[in-house]
């Protein structure tokens, strides 16, 4: 691990973490009664990477963690770690860390017992447990807290003491199930960057389960994307955002102009569209895009240019609903006079009921078949 | 309590103190209750505490504790101490140990579920008496139990299960199980699996996770469940008579309370071994509560939240 | 499902559950033999030995009606019962709001007091309460044996009730203040509807403790206001001057009475909910 000896002095116990070689899981596949909450779920996990699992609530992203930390049992596929298959091996010896969302901290013991439990599970010297456990509550800023019950703490507190709990074993992986769901905006902030900088520090391979974009983008070296048990898409931040593959995985990452259209003529990647009223349209077409067909087409809210009425080129005709100030900008509901309504993002603010023209870059329309 | 409700809305969500002082007010609807059980709890206790110690007829010359020295100077009335609790304590052991797996499996579905609690508590309503008259047919010499056990060829002659120790501590086993499992049943459904699956990831085998996880989060519940049921086999009464040996090995304590009062009609005495009762009553409580805070220190926090 | 599944099983999730079914079923045996036993004997013209009765009637059932005034014994029950549950329930809900909701110097052992009764042993405090009753004329009246009977009731109304108040969000009571009811009113429109699941839940397992609850009735009661077990525990006592069968008659409808309530109850709550926690 490249530690800095300037900024990660001794205290970094946990940074001798035992390192995984490579984390394939392949085909795995979860029915519950009458939901297939996983299916066919195959991903490879290098080590020390952080990979964030994003989607909608119930895609089923908790039940592939589970599956992992050897919660669940899966009705099909393999979890192999370094070739060895971990489906005979339960969660207490898998030696996995693993952060729920409710944190389950032991309502029962002190923070600094809570902390020393999985190190007394495994046989460590109270002597070690004590010191492990002191840095343990040191890189989590708990140091004073060791005595306080889960009870006494504040959320941001106690999903501290999660973290510790878990790190402190030097997991070969940690799984982190929505940490941050529980918090309030302003300390979510504070602990994402505090997950970012652990991350940084140990090196630790972590499984990442959340449901808000913004975190996956901004901790994750890759990310996957769930829908109802299927994983949709995986790839770095910049890929999944920048080059989406599905109209789902589009809309997850800021494409929130999204509509049915028929498509024309394909030449060269290029698609033209119309969308419902009539409204002709054109865009990139995706992978298996085909003419005469059903498809949808995507654009973000600032990909849609937005012009007095008049001049040189036809664009879209069209009139403002209504128009937010969101800090940075104006986002403005604009109705085609085909009827399709567009959400656009506007330097300027416009006035009710303003007559305007909009236009649509080719490249920044996506064209995607439909699901 | 049940569910979070320490964390979330238990008592000072709605704050009463208001600058150090008490708002009195909204207390108002407290005040029947309490005069309910100062009137009918309370003031008869006292009273039977005060009445214990006016020894009257031949125990009138021998001070206040006369009634209390006549009990414990009679082998035959402190007798009744020792076939109270050898017949409490087992009763009780046996019904947590029977309760809490059952309860600590029950608090997660299971096929049959809600038929299963419904056959575990219908026995509350059999009540001591009709389980009593149940039994010395069930249990008597020409009963179903003897005929199978002779059938079976387990035993050659009709076993005695009526009218001794026996008869009295199943009747009390089955009356008591009830109140007990459904104790626990409150408390272990409402721990958070979430806990226990922590404890996994974290190393924790079968055992240790019973031994540190499960064991300490349901000790209150064990405490409790304890606690009631001691009480209720303590005072066994009916059952002492109906399928006991009423002059003999099961005369429990509380029978003797009562054949003071209504017997001989020495309601001094009677109160007097009243209070006995009572004291090794909550001397018992005391002891389990003590146990308790052994296992689990620190606030309790409810399970579902 | 292959070896080797079901091996992952068991570690998985927490093992099999047979032993629940065997030791269930075991109980359950144990108990429908004791019961049955009662209920066959009642009903037989005799049982001499055999695994069955030699023959059936109902006689046992005209003559306890008839020798044991059973008719008026019930009457006596249900009025009993019923009283208990609904005063008890008018004096315990609103103690409990106020103990889940408030917090004051003395809740603590204020609750403690309030519960005390479930702690001692009825007898303890049950023959002095019946010297004062029957000082106070009302020794073996009906009046005398519903008042004793509320001192059990009442803790049990105030352990089940607090939780149930306690985990009722404190906002809807302040967002029915701020539209204008005063504290009557959020009790009556927005509390009582809120907890009316709970008192049912209280209401009934009170009634069923109320049918069984021996020792104080025995205590107080006179010939006209005895409860069943009372009267049963009474002819039963006296066994050998009446026919047994015709006890046994009696414990069965003394069973079915208490069995119907249960079931009741069962029906509305899940017995997970029938329960009392007390926090310290
Ligand atoms: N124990 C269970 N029994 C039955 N169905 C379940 C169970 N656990 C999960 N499911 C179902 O499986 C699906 C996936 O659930 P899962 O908990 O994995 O979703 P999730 O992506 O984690 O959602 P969230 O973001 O809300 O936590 C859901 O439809 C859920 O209802
Ligand atoms: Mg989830």
């Amino acid at each position: 691990m490249s530690a800095k000896p300037a900024t990660a002095p001794a205290p970094s116990a946990p940074a001798s973490a035992r390192r995984i070689g490579r984390l394939e899981v392949r085909g795995l596949t979860k029915r519950f009664a009458n939901v297939v909450a996983l299916s066919n779920f195959d991903l490879d996990v290098q080590s020390g990477e952080f990979i964030s699992l994003l989607g909608p609530s119930g895609c089923g992203k908790s039940t592939a963690l589970n599956c992992l930390a050897g919660l669940v049992e899966p009705d099909a596929g393999r979890i192999l770690l370094d070739g060895e298959d971990l489906a005979r091996v339960p969660p207490e010896r898998r030696g996995f860390g693993v952060v729920f969302q409710s944190y389950a901290l032991f309502p029962h013991m002190t923070v600094a017992r809570n902390v020393a439990f999985g190190l007394e599970m495994m046989g460590v010297r109270s002597e070690v447990v004590a010191e492990r456990m002191r840095q343990a509550l040191a890189l989590v800023h708990l140091e004073d807290l060791g005595d306080r019950y889960p009870a006494q703490l504040s959320g941001g507190q106690q999903q501290r003491v999660a973290l510790a709990r878990a790190l402190v074993i030097e997991p070969r992986l940690l799984l982190m199930d929505e940490p941050l769901s529980n918090l309030d905006a302003k300390l979510r902030l504070e602990m994402r960057l505090e997950i970012r900088r652990l991350h940084q520090r140990l090196g630790l391979t972590t499984f990442y389960v959340t449901h808000d974009q913004e975190e996956a983008l901004s901790l994750s070296d890759r990310i996957g994307l769930m829908k109802d048990g299927v994983l949709r898409q995986v790839g770095t931040p910049e890929q999944v955002y920048l080059h989406p593959e599905t109209a789902f995985v589009a809309n997850f990452f800021g494409y929130r102009n999204v509509f049915r259209v028929r498509v024309g003529a394909v030449t060269d990647g290029r698609a033209a569209v119309t969308a419902p009223g009539g409204l002709r349209l054109a865009g990139t077409a995706r992978g298996g895009v085909h003419e005469g067909a059903e498809a949808v087409a995507a654009v973000r809210p600032e990909d849609v240019e937005v012009g007095p009425p008049g001049g040189a080129d036809r664009g879209i005709p069209a009139a403002v609903e209504f128009a937010e100030f969101v800090g940075d900008a104006f986002e403005c509901s604009v109705t085609a006079d085909a009827g399709v309504v567009f959400v656009v993002r506007t330097p300027s603010r416009w006035t009710q009921g303003a007559r305007v023209i909009l236009r649509v870059d080719p490249s920044r329309l996506l064209v995607f078949p439909p699901e | 309590m049940q569910r979070a409700a320490g964390a979330r809305a238990g008592p000072g969500a709605l704050p009463t103190a208001r600058h150090g002082g008490v708002r009195w007010g909204p207390l108002v609807p407290i005040v029947p209750a309490l005069l309910v059980v100062l009137v009918l709890f309370v003031y008869p206790f006292a009273y039977g505490l005060a009445l214990s110690v006016h020894p009257i007829g031949s125990l009138a010359k021998g001070g206040m504790l006369a009634n209390y020295a006549a009990f414990f100077g009679t082998p035959w009335e402190r007798a009744s101490i020792w076939n109270t609790l050898r017949l409490a304590v087992p009763v009780s052991a046996l019904d947590l140990a029977m309760a809490l797996p059952l309860a600590y499996r029950l608090r997660r579905p299971l096929p049959g579920q809600r038929v299963i609690t419904a056959l575990l508590v219908i026995p509350m309503t059999l009540g001591t008496v009709l389980l009593a008259e149940g039994m010395i047919e069930f249990f008597g010499p020409a009963g179903w139990a003897n005929k199978v056990l002779l059938a079976l060829h387990l035993v050659r002659m009709p076993v005695q299960f009526v009218h001794n120790y026996t008869g009295v501590f199943i009747s009390l086993a089955i009356a008591d199980f009830p109140a007990v499992f459904l104790v626990l049943l409150g408390y272990a459904s409402g721990l958070d699996p979430r806990v226990e699956q922590a404890a996994r990831t974290l190393g924790a085998g079968r055992w240790a996770r019973l031994r540190r996880v499960t064991l300490p989060l349901l000790a209150p519940g064990i405490a409790a469940a304890a606690a009631l049921s001691f009480v209720a086999t303590f005072s066994v009464f009916p059952s002492a008579v109906l399928v006991g040996e009423p002059a003999g090995s099961t005369r429990v304590i509380a029978l003797a309370a009562w054949q003071a009062a209504y017997e001989q009609f020495d309601y001094p005495r009677a109160s007097a071994i009243a209070m006995v009762m009572a004291a090794i009553e909550l001397v018992f409580v005391a002891l389990v509560l003590a146990v308790r805070n052994r296992a689990y220190r620190g606030p309790t926090i409810g399970g579902r939240g | 499902m292959s070896a080797v599944a079901r091996a992952a099983r068991a570690r998985t999730a927490e093992g099999s559950s047979w032993w629940v079914y065997a030791a269930v079923a075991v109980f359950a045996l144990l108990v429908l033999g004791i019961f049955l036993s009662a209920f066959l004997n009642s009903i037989a013209s005799s049982w001499f030995g055999g695994w069955l009765p030699d023959g059936y009637t109902t006689r046992w059932y005209r003559f306890a009606l008839a020798e044991f005034d059973l008719g008026y014994v019930l009457w006596v029950t249900v009025v009993v019962g019923v009283s208990v549950t609904i005063l008890s329930l008018i004096l315990g809900v609103p103690a409990a709001y106020v103990l889940a909701r408030h917090a004051f110097p003395g809740r603590s052992p204020l609750l403690l007091l309030l519960v005390m009764p479930m702690l001692v042993p009825p007898i303890t405090y049950g023959i002095p309460l019946a010297a004062m009753l029957y000082a106070a004329h009302l020794g073996g009246s009906l009046a005398g044996v519903i008042i004793v009977n509320i001192v059990p009731a009442l803790p049990f109304v105030v352990l089940i009730m607090t939780p149930f108040f306690e985990q009722i969000d404190p906002n809807l009571e302040r967002a029915a203040r701020t539209l204008g009811a005063g504290p009557v009113q959020v009790f009556r429109r927005v509390l009582l509807p809120i907890a009316l699941p709970g008192m049912l839940a209280a209401g009934l397992l009170i009634l069923v403790r109320a049918i069984a609850l021996f020792e104080l009735t025995f205590l107080v009661s006179g010939a006209r206001s005895q409860t069943l077990v009372v009267a049963l525990y009474y002819t039963a006592f006296a066994a050998g001057i009446r026919p047994a069968q015709a006890i046994d008659a009696m414990a069965v409808v003394y069973m079915i009475t208490g069995l119907v309530v249960l079931l009741a109850a069962l029906r509305f709550i899940n017995p997970v909910n029938m329960v009392i926690r007390v926090r310290r």
